[in-house]
């Protein structure tokens, strides 16, 4: 398959369309988006100065397997002034593929507020300035009234938070799906982009080589897929594990002073499906469907006068926006869930953020004249409201530091060992053990829980006798899962593509890899990551993890801040020596 | 009597496009959705709440078949539509001549798309939406 790639420059709104061939193994996905970021990127520049690209490829076998829907975002972090990676599912990927693309990079900056319509390779740039300050939600709305090919295109596009460079923004891709981490909704925005439509008519087709030996391997995925082996993303969605891991005593609540929340009740995955759960959607390809969309109603004046209001919730949402923040009513989580998507905000990272935030406040540390209000504390949704407004509005020295991360109010404010940051990147809600301490603070290529799961290495390895057995663990998982990113195959459908099938896929669209071809390609673009996040500062010698991991029990075990660093040490020499086995240099 | 597809239960439809994906994959070994005979998208997004199936109802007396200059067209025995490829020439007038905007057109092949009614996507609903439906 070719490798099409549109390169646009926003300075002076010209586009051309580069085949690639060049950059062919690796695929598409992760692998591809961050070989074309390191081609534009100047590290000599701050992140959201306007050289920055802006990398978006789809996954190679998106959406052509069943449950492969992903599209990777690569770019230049305004958080955490390093790599950024955050990965969407939604119809993004099948759009890209109707217009014969494989990823797009954006540079340069609009001159006024724009929204792009890429369609059949070409690029219109159209104003945005009449979306100025509109929810992402409302945005779409106008979009799709203008435009057309419905059902057959993607809308992406940024809340007031993106627009306002708030470095935690989020970008919405169709309502319901996100590029949520690391801030690509501040690049967006720092471009003066408002939205992006992809969508196209198909003017060509994908050539395979043996069409009915790749239909028997859809079709027997499909089956496969929907036998069971998944079921429980679609019934009660991650949300069944809210009531597990509070069960394990490793829910983070009240900002990580406690593991088990005691007003759980209310906001399981099971309370949500008997009250609210109205349905459910999937991504374009996806025939599981894991979003889970709850209904309120809302009074919203003293007569008869109700509205409904449809919000899209799973676990890290309600671990965030619920008991890390103290909010145990049902209703409540789901508006806090309605609030931060009318501002386009990374929902894990706005949980860290108030939940650092009350702790800062109650030990005195952030005064009420800072904040802008009387109070603050767990639960208390009007002063969260209050206070992500404030966030997107307000220029004081507090909510200016707040928008560029919870690490410039630690420098300024202190309190850095109870703010619950992974390098830089607001933790998932797992407290589990070293597993999850060290997936997501050390091996995690994106800080995320999501990059190897120590969340669940932790379950199933209880205990080891040296914590190299763990990091070995934790390496394994995550080369694995960088060639996997490349596929846009969804992560929670890891148990269905074991090594053997992903390979299968791959080659039934024309490629010739063996699994151990897919395997060194997973570990070379995870050392590459590796060398550029060390290059940009990631420095394991002297990095510290934050005294609450240690002091809050993880499933029932105190864990040893000695044997962390042991972890992290070992960790450093396993890569050093993999860096120079595979001739990778910082 | 006709026994043809029917998008029954919308309302359960979570946008997952698999039909569109074995209707193209079926038909015309092709990866693309927009080479699919029913299109499924939602009204006015996600956000509405509402999925809305577009596709061949089968009708008894076929509004598209007069709409056709070179007689291409003729009705397929249980309902639907046979299309006669070597009269077509792909003016696209059926796509007009169809009320409910059911005839989609395959640039790649220069012709237009028309349904079989086989079921095919039926097969590949995981939410059981679409059915062979009998109408008298």
């Amino acid at each position: 398959m070719e490798i099409n790639v549109l390169y646009i420059n926003l300075s002076n709104e010209s586009f051309e369309i580069r085949e690639r061939s060049d950059l062919k193994k690796y695929l598409g996905g992760s692998g591809l988006a961050f070989e074309l970021f390191t081609e534009e990127v100047d590290l000599s520049k701050e992140p959201l100065d306007e050289s920055q690209p802006i990398v978006i490829a789809a996954g190679f076998l998106a959406p052509f397997f069943p449950v492969a829907t992903k599209s990777m975002a690569v770019f230049y972090s305004p958080l955490n002034g390093n790599l950024g990676e955050s990965h969407a599912g939604g119809r993004l990927a099948l759009a890209m593929k109707l217009s014969s693309l494989s990823a797009i990079v954006i540079k340069g900056r609009a001159n006024s507020l724009r929204y792009l319509l890429i369609r059949d390779g070409q690029v219109y740039f159209k104003t945005a300035e009449h979306l100025k300050s509109l929810k992402a939600t409302e945005t779409a709305t106008y979009i799709r009234e203008k435009e057309s090919d419905a059902g057959l295109r993607s809308i992406l596009r940024i809340g007031p938070a993106g627009e306002k460079s708030v470095s935690f923004s989020s970008v919405v891709v169709d309502t319901y799906r996100h590029f949520g981490r690391l801030g690509l909704g501040a690049q967006f925005g720092a471009k003066n982009i408002k939205a992006l439509i992809i969508s196209g008519s198909g003017k060509k087709d994908f050539k395979i080589n043996n069409f009915s030996q790749y239909r028997e391997l859809f079709e027997s995925l499909h089956t496969k897929i929907l036998g069971g082996l998944m079921k429980k993303y679609h019934e009660l969605g991650t949300a069944e594990n809210v009531i597990v891991l509070n069960e394990l005593k490793a829910l983070p609540t009240n900002n990580l002073t406690d593991n088990s929340f005691e007003k759980i009740s209310e906001i399981t995955g099971e309370s949500l499906a008997e009250h609210n759960l109205t349905r459910k959607f999937a991504c374009a390809g996806c025939p599981l469907g894991c979003i889970h969309i709850a209904t309120i109603r809302r009074r919203f004046d003293k007569e008869e006068e109700w509205e409904r209001v449809d919000i899209a919730y799973d676990y890290e949402l309600i671990y965030a926006l619920g008991s890390l923040i103290g909010i145990g009513d049902r209703v409540l989580l789901l508006s806090m869930m309605e609030k931060v998507e009318e501002y386009g905000l990374d929902a894990i990272y706005t949980g860290v953020f108030l939940s650092y935030l009350i702790e800062a406040f109650k030990r005195g540390l952030i005064s009420k004249e800072e904040i802008l209000i009387e109070n603050i504390d767990f639960g208390n949704y009007e002063a969260f409201k209050a206070v992500l407004k404030h966030l997107v509005s307000e220029n004081n020295e507090f909510y200016s530091l707040a928008r560029q991360g919870i690490h410039r109010l630690t420098e300024r404010y202190g309190g850095d060992d109870f703010a619950l940051l992974a390098y830089k990147n607001a933790i998932a809600g797992y407290h589990t053990g070293y597993g999850n301490l060290l997936g997501q603070h050390i091996v995690g290529i994106r800080n995320a829980h999501t990059d190897n799961a120590g969340y669940s290495l932790d379950q199933y390895m209880r205990s080891f006798k040296d914590i190299s057995e763990v990091v070995n663990k934790l390496y394994e998982e995550e080369i694995f899962r960088a060639a996997f990113n490349c596929t846009g195959i969804c992560l929670f459908a890891r148990k269905a593509y074991d090594r053997d099938i992903l390979k299968s896929c791959v080659n039934a669209l024309n490629m010739e890899f063996s699994v151990e071809d897919l395997i060194s390609l997973g570990e070379e673009i995870y050392l590459k990551k590796l060398a550029f996040k060390i290059k940009k500062g990631f420095n394991l010698k002297d990095y510290r993890f934050p005294k609450r991991f240690f002091e809050t029990p993880a499933m029932g075990v105190r864990l040893d801040e000695a044997c962390a660093y042991d972890g992290v040490r070992y960790f450093e020499e396993k890569i050093r020596d993999r860096m120079e086995k595979r001739g990778i240099k910082v | 009597m006709r026994k043809v597809l029917y998008a029954k239960y919308m309302s359960r439809c979570m946008g997952c496009m698999s039909c569109m994906l074995a209707c193209s994959r079926r038909l015309r070994n092709s990866l693309l959705v927009s080479r699919s005979a029913i299109r499924i998208k939602t009204k006015g997004g996600f956000s509405s709440g509402q999925m809305t199936a577009t596709h061949c109802l089968g009708c008894e007396e076929p509004p598209c078949i007069p709409s056709c200059p070179k007689g291409a067209l003729s009705k397929r025995s249980g309902g639907g539509i046979k299309l006669n490829k070597s009269l077509c020439d792909g003016c696209k007038a059926c796509l007009t001549g169809c009320p409910a905007g059911a005839i989609f057109f395959d640039e790649l092949e220069n012709l237009p798309i028309f349904c079989i009614h086989c079921g095919n996507c039926v097969k590949f609903c995981p939410h059981q939406c679409l059915a062979i439906e009998e109408f008298v």
